[in-house]
């Protein structure tokens, strides 16, 4: 192998093309290695110029593709670190919502119960599979939470706005609204019931989101009516708690939570079924108290 | 393959760098609209640690962008056929781990990302798997034979070098 330089100078170049007027020859088919063995090659590609002005050509064109690259990449990490959600301390937040401090700032706490495992759950209500969650064991997280058997705290975030099929869709920031909405009926005591109406009836289609009207309808739906009602459209109106959702979802993006939903059992994940599967659930909850 | 003609063999050479090129373009152009890149995709996997995605989510579709231009333009061909070999690799690698640790997500490839709905799974991340072992079979067959039509590889270097010679040949 002391031969290679002379053998293949046309990898000078260190790209492993030799030979490309040739290309048979090029192949690393079966058949060549005796061919190689008795040295036929030799001649024929030692005889290409060690110097040749394509080579230049190629590698300046090849120099100029990764510059690009290096900087595209260094420009999108510079461009998303400038945009990256910020927090506002000051920000107001529903009646039982969780502030900035804590293992789960900004959460929504269902309930308390101390000295009991805490359930952690990260939302989108644009998310299908947490409309799916919903239905196969929504009222179960609710039962072991109201049987005191766990604290749960309902983290939302609002990343599926960014989906192209929220932006194309006919109410794009439907997140943001839908949760901004959810934080107004948490002050009318109706938080629970709105959460599980607005997966109850998310679109089949995922990104068509809610018009403000729906939103406003689902308020009255679930039993806020009257002044409350009047209350309800004002803070829905004035953006009331739209700093509260960006903070969760700064929080949702800062923790690198893999997608929705996302349940916590004290700080680790679980897995979608035992999520999903009210026994497993509960069996899990059980284990984490004792 | 020896029942193939050379030139023939260069024709689908040809047409394999063009499709890969294609999918690495839009794929890679794609994630580089979306805001964070490739980040929600590349969470949604659950591989790489949090410190990692911001940057991944930037130097994936940027990688593929390049990947694409060399494929498109026919330059360096061999080298960007093995590195497409490998990255659709490790994709194949990713979407099955997923799978098998039983989390729904988009598989990403073309933008979008994140989780999906339990129902349609398997025919999902069967056909994401198949399609991504399609495309690494291309890069293979371009890998093995990088000579193609329309490629600056060809470009010749000079005009002695631009005509074989038979006779040094043999």
């Amino acid at each position: 192998m002391s031969e290679t330089p002379d053998v293949v100078p046309g990898q000078g170049d260190g790209l492993g093309v030799p030979n490309m007027d040739q290309p048979d020859l090029a192949e690393p088919a079966p058949t060549m290695s005796h061919t190689m063995s008795d040295g036929g090659l030799d001649a024929p590609v030692a005889s290409i110029p060690a110097s040749k002005p394509g080579t230049g050509l190629r590698m300046g064109i090849l120099a100029l593709i990764l510059l690009s690259v290096v900087g595209i990449a260094v420009w999108g990490l510079m461009s998303s670190r400038a945009n990256a959600p910020t927090v506002d301390a000051q920000a107001a937040t529903p009646t039982t919502i969780l502030d900035g401090t804590g293992s789960t700032p900004w959460g929504v706490q269902y309930n308390s119960a101390p000295g009991k495992p805490v359930l952690a759950i990260w939302e989108d209500f644009q998310c299908p599979y947490c409309s799916q969650l919903e239905q196969a064991n929504g009222a179960g997280i609710r039962a072991l939470a109201d049987a005191g058997k766990v604290t749960l705290i309902w983290r939302p975030t609002v990343f599926l706005d960014g989906s192209p099929a929220s932006q194309s869709g006919p109410n794009p920031n439907s997140s943001v609204r839908a949760t901004m909405a959810w934080g107004c009926a948490i002050d009318a005591g109706k938080g629970a019931d709105f959460h599980a109406y607005l997966f109850a009836h998310q679109p089949a289609k995922e990104g068509t989101g809610w018009t403000d009207d729906e939103l406003a309808t689902y308020a009255s739906d679930v039993g806020i009516t009257g002044s409350a009602l009047d209350t309800f459209k004002a803070c829905y109106a004035s953006h009331k708690y739209q700093s509260w959702v960006k903070n969760s979802y700064a929080a949702f993006e800062s923790e690198s939570v893999a997608g929705t939903p996302a349940g916590f059992l004290n700080g680790t994940e679980l897995t979608p079924d035992q999520l999903a599967d009210p026994a497993l659930l509960a069996d899990l909850v059980s284990k984490a108290t004792s | 393959m020896s029942s193939l003609s050379l030139g023939s063999r260069t024709w689908i050479s040809t047409v394999f760098r063009l499709v890969l090129a294609a999918v690495w373009l839009y794929a890679g152009g794609v994630k580089l609209f979306q805001p964070g890149g490739a980040r929600e995709a590349i969470i949604a996997y659950r591989i790489f640690p949090a410190s990692w995605v911001d940057f991944l989510g930037w130097a994936l579709p940027a990688i593929e962008v390049g990947l694409g231009a060399l494929l498109l333009i026919g330059l360096f061909t061999r080298i960007a056929a093995i590195a497409s070999a490998l990255l659709f690799t490790a994709f194949i690698i990713g979407i099955s781990s997923v799978w098998i640790r039983g989390y729904s997500i988009d598989c990403g490839c073309f933008g979008g990302g994140g989780d999906i709905t339990e129902s349609g799974k398997t025919w999902r991340y069967t056909s994401e798997l198949l399609r991504d072992a399609l495309f690494t079979g291309m890069a293979c067959w371009l890998a093995w034979w990088p000579h193609t039509k329309f490629a600056l590889d060809r470009i010749p270097d000079d005009a002695s070098a631009a005509t074989p010679v038979p006779a040094e040949i043999a």
